[in-house]
C-alpha cells in the first residue's frame, strides 16, 4: 500500500514514516507539512492512502481532505491526530475520511487499521467506532421524533392545519370556520391525526404540535 | 567517538516506537530501552541499561513536570531530551550544581556570567 503523511510535527511524522517503511507490504511515499504539500504531493504521487493531521499551519487537515477528495475521490484518508472532539470527529467523516485514530493509538493498532483500509474497509478505534454509533442513534431518535414526516404516520395537508389550530387551542366550531369546513370534518380529521400519532386526546395533540415546533411560541 | 545509549519514555506507543526507528540506523547511538511513564519502570531500567540520555515528554501536563524533576534530582548525570507531540521543540534539560561561597556565586547562576 503507497502512503502518504501529512503532518507538520517533523518528528512524530519521520517516526511513523520509518515504522511503517519498515512493513513488508506499506510503502511510503512521501511527507508533507502543510496543506498545500499535501495537494502537490498528491496530485505527484497517486497514494492509496494518506495518513492526514488534523492542525496544519496553512489550514486543517479537513480542507486539505476536501481538496484532495474533489480531484482523487479514490485515494483514502484517514486522519491521525490529538484532537479526540466529537466535532472534528464528525467533520472529518463528513468530509468523506476512511478512518479517524488518536496520535495515541498503539503502533500494532495502526497497522492493523491500515491493512483495513487494504481491505476496503474504515478505520476507527472501538472507542470512536462507538462515539459515531451513539451520534447516528442520536440523530435517528431525533429523527423519530418527527414521525409527521414519516412515510407511515403521514398526516395530510389538511390534517397538519387542523393539528396547528388545536395547537392554539382552538376549539372544533373555531377550527371549521377557520378552515371553511364543518364541525363533523373538523372530527374526522382530529379522528385521524390521534390515531396516526398515537395520542389520547386534543390535548396530548396540542403538546405535541407545540413541542415539535408546528406553532411559533408566543 | 562517544557512544550515546539512549532510553526512550512515552506514554504513546505510536511516538515512543517511532522514535525508536528514527534513531535505529545514527552511528554511535543505542536505543537501549523503550519504556512507558511509569517511574517504577524507568527506574528499574535506568539501573539495568546506565543510558547517557532519555528522551522524556515535556507535553506541559503535571505527570510529566513530576517526572521530569525526579529524573533531574535522581540522576543528575543523565541528559534529559523533552520532546512533545504538539510542538516542533527539543528541551533539553542539564542539572547543575555549584557550592556556595559567596553570594557572587548566586548572581553567576542567575546572569550565566563568570
Amino acid at each position: 500500500m503507497n502512503i502518504i503523511l501529512v503532518d507538520d510535527h517533523v518528528l512524530f511524522r519521520e517516526g511513523v514514516a520509518s515504522l511503517l517503511d519498515a512493513q513488508p507490504d506499506i510503502n511510503v511515499l512521501g511527507q508533507a507539512a502543510s496543506v498545500a504539500e499535501a495537494v502537490a504531493l498528491t496530485r505527484e504521487l497517486h497514494p492509496d492512502l494518506i495518513l492526514m493531521d488534523i492542525s496544519l499551519p496553512d489550514g486543517n487537515g479537513l480542507t486539505a481532505t476536501r481538496k484532495i477528495l474533489a480531484e482523487f475521490p479514490d485515494i483514502k484518508i484517514v486522519f491521525l491526530t490529538v484532537h479526540e472532539d466529537d466535532d472534528r470527529l464528525f467533520e472529518a467523516i463528513k468530509n468523506g475520511g476512511t478512518g479517524y485514530l488518536l496520535k495515541n493509538t498503539r503502533t500494532q493498532e495502526l497497522l492493523k487499521m491500515i491493512e483495513n483500509v487494504r481491505r476496503g474497509e474504515t478505520a476507527f478505534t472501538p472507542h470512536l467506532a462507538q462515539r459515531i454509533l451513539a451520534e447516528f442513534s442520536r440523530m435517528r431518535s431525533q429523527l423519530s421524533a418527527f414521525p409527521l414526516f414519516e412515510e407511515d404516520v403521514a398526516l395530510t395537508k389538511r390534517e397538519i392545519e387542523v393539528l396547528k389550530l388545536v395547537a392554539k387551542n382552538a376549539s372544533n366550531k373555531e377550527i371549521a370556520r377557520e378552515l371553511v369546513i364543518s364541525v363533523s370534518t373538523v372530527k374526522n380529521h382530529m379522528r385521524n391525526i390521534l390515531t396516526k400519532l398515537h395520542l389520547k386526546d386534543r390535548r396530548e395533540a396540542a403538546y405535541y404540535a407545540r413541542r415539535h415546533g408546528l406553532v411559533d411560541p408566543d | 567517538m562517544t557512544h550515546h545509549r539512549v532510553l526512550v519514555i512515552a506514554q504513546d506507543s505510536l511516538f515512543r516506537n517511532g522514535i525508536e526507528s528514527s534513531l535505529s540506523g545514527q552511528p554511535d547511538m543505542t536505543i537501549i530501552g523503550v519504556v512507558p511513564a511509569d517511574i517504577n519502570v524507568i527506574a528499574a531500567e535506568i539501573r539495568r541499561a546506565n543510558p547517557s540520555a532519555i528522551i522524556i515528554d515535556s507535553a506541559d501536563t503535571e505527570e510529566n513536570s513530576s517526572l521530569l524533576l525526579h529524573l533531574l534530582n535522581v540522576y543528575p548525570s543523565i541528559r534529559l531530551i523533552g520532546l512533545s507531540l504538539a510542538t516542533n521543540r527539543i528541551n533539553i534539560y542539564n542539572k547543575r550544581e555549584v557550592c556556595i561561597t559567596a553570594i557572587s556565586d548566586l548572581v553567576t547562576a542567575i546572569t550565566g556570567e563568570p
